[in-house]
């Protein structure tokens, strides 16, 4: 019979600390740094962040594998999810991108069902690797375009400071009036680079693992954290407007931020948009941050 | 307003496209023949030109 109270006590309370992990973008790095706009968009939106120029917002970034475990290599084929939280003087902003577009076709919440459970059976299966992915697209065509950018360049990638990011969920912007703007959001980083061909990408991932996190890290050992343009593209307008610049400063040594991260924090001023996959979005998020004991900030 | 997947292919330099070829024809190389079979019909119906190269680089 097991009487040492104190050890009982500091095992229940490492295994109260395991935090649960998350089901996609499990293996990630965080940065911080700071959103500067660059213009009054106060026409447009009621956002204080984005309503007055030269407004500075704290920000923080994670870097991300969607689909790969925890020790899978960095250059390992994969899309990279980049979650962008504002600490705005309303409330947090979460802006979830990726580094791939999700076609028209399959902007469903089925669509995206289909891929995960597709992309989680091929990580669990590595003999059979692409077999499943093929199958889903052989029985429906519609995922065919979101296949062919999987296998493209843009997903082996050995630096996540070159990687663009496409706004995955669809906002509103409200102005003063109340009136509604449909927005998607896209992120523009300093110069494109770091996508590399799959032979490269097979040879970096044997050779090192985690050469997008070293290459991070090293960029924050030279003080050459990467910066990104931040854009809001109106849909119904065809407009693209250029918001600010994001400017990373800080490396966290713990990629254990970010934790509630959802797309479903929006600021006054913007609100999530009414499109199915975006309430299942909403959901996936909530129901993640429920189940790993987190609570909203 | 978002990247079309004909505007994905326009922005792609040649080498990125034979990249991809490549990358597909391997992806499919080693899967049983029906997985082959289904996701050449797949290619050709949409991209012919890329479904007839996958069915030749698989069946010589």
């Amino acid at each position: 019979m097991m009487t040492d109270f104190l050890l009982m006590n500091k095992i229940a309370q490492l295994i109260h600390d395991d935090r649960r992990q998350r089901l996609l973008y499990k293996k990630g790095i965080t940065l911080k740094g700071k959103f500067y706009a660059q213009m009054s968009l106060s026409d447009i939106t009621t956002a204080s962040f984005l309503s007055e120029q030269h407004t500075v917002t704290p920000v923080e970034m994670r870097f991300s594998k969607v689909f790969g475990r925890d020790g899978a290599g960095d250059t390992t084929r994969d899309i990279i999810g980049i979650f962008t939280e504002f600490d705005t003087a309303d409330g947090k902003f979460d802006l979830l991108f990726h580094n791939v577009e999700l076609d028209e076709c399959i902007r469903t919440p089925e669509a995206v069902m289909a891929l995960i459970e597709a992309f989680s059976e091929r990580e669990k299966d590595r003999v059979r690797e692409d077999a499943v992915l093929w199958k889903l697209a052989g029985k429906n065509p519609e995922f065919l375009d979101f296949l062919l950018r999987y296998f493209s360049w843009r997903c082996t990638v050995k630096s996540f400071r070159g990687v663009e990011g496409k706004g995955f969920n669809g906002y509103y912007f409200i102005n003063g009036k109340g009136e509604k703007r449909s927005v998607h959001f896209e992120l523009i980083p300093e110069s494109r680079h770091g996508e590399i061909t799959r032979r490269e990408a097979e040879f970096l991932a044997g050779y090192d693992c985690d050469a997008a996190m070293r290459d991070m890290k090293e960029a924050a050992e030279r003080d050459s954290l990467p910066q990104f343009s931040l854009f809001a593209v109106l849909d119904g307008e065809y407009r693209r407007i250029m918001l600010g610049n994001i400017v990373l400063h800080e490396l966290l040594e713990h990629d254990d931020a970010l934790q509630d991260f959802s797309p479903i924090r929006v600021p006054n001023g913007i609100v999530l948009a009414e499109h199915p996959l975006d309430a299942f979005t909403a959901f996936a998020f909530s129901e993640g941050v429920r189940m790993r004991g987190g609570a909203y900030r | 307003m978002r990247e079309t997947f004909a505007e994905f292919l326009e922005n792609m330099s040649v080498t990125e496209r034979d990249e991809l070829i490549e990358n597909i024809i391997d992806s499919l190389l080693f899967l049983p023949e029906e997985v082959q079979i289904s996701a050449v019909t797949a290619l050709d119906a949409r991209y012919p030109a890329l479904g007839k190269v996958a069915e030749k680089s698989l069946t010589v």
